[in-house]
């Protein structure tokens, strides 16, 4: 812990390895000013930190990928995409 | 074109919603129903997206976009992209992708549900609705 004095201006510097954070101020209480560093995420993106599900299978996915853990063959898309065509020619 | 390369994870996904659609049809078969299922649409979806994105990453109906909370898991000065497999449904699904690891090459990293509605409804067995298809 430290003791700083905030200039004219009210500023005061943390140091530099707290270069570059994003920080929430929270000034409502008025007997203690808090400085939480935060993580800012778009707000599109939001939803994936709330799906745990699919943030489970982003975060495997991306394990994998940095181990070089991938698989030994890929499927057969097109193969797929055929059967499919033909599920649904079959269906007329 | 880009030669693809899928991580264990995107692939056990994709096998699953293969199986899904698979047994879907065939109980279907069975029953002399002709409406495909979700599962099936679903399936059909996903593949297509897969294709295209093999095909053309670039293509405006996969309405890729970069995603600026991922790290890329090669290169942090790059990007990972989400695509779409459906949009403006609450049952969307979500393709994760980078490129990577070599040059001309492309990760799939992964295949998820974009809802937890979605999510719920997988792990009762059945699928979200169809959604917009790409086109």
């Amino acid at each position: 812990m430290t003791t700083k004095t905030l200039d004219s201006k009210g500023r005061v510097t943390l140091g530099s390895r707290f270069a570059g954070q994003t920080v929430v101020i929270d000034v409502s209480n008025p007997t203690c000013i808090m400085i939480r560093p935060v993580v800012m995420i778009p707000a599109d993106e939001a939803w994936l930190y709330k799906n745990q599900t699919a943030l489970g299978l982003v975060r495997q996915g991306l394990n994998d990928a940095r181990s070089g853990n991938f698989a030994d063959a890929s499927p057969d898309v097109d193969g797929d995409l055929s059967w499919l065509n033909n599920v649904e020619d079959q269906r007329r | 074109m880009h030669a693809v390369k899928w991580t264990k994870a995107a692939k056990e996904s994709y096998e699953d919603l293969t199986a899904k659609a698979v047994a879907r049809s065939d109980a279907r078969k069975k029953k002399k129903i002709r409406k495909s299922s979700v599962d099936e649409g679903l399936f059909q979806q996903v593949a297509k997206t897969i294709s295209l994105l093999c095909t053309n990453p670039r293509q405006p109906g996969l309405k890729t976009h970069e995603y600026d909370s991922i790290e890329n898991p090669y290169d942090k000065q790059k990007k990972v992209f989400e695509a779409y497999v459906q949009y403006q449904t609450s049952g969307a699904y979500r393709v994760f992708w980078c490129y990577g690891p070599d040059a001309r090459e492309l990760t799939i990293v992964a295949i998820t549900p974009h809802s937890q509605c979605a999510v719920n409804r997988l792990e009762k067995g059945s699928s979200p609705g169809k959604g917009v298809r790409n086109q």
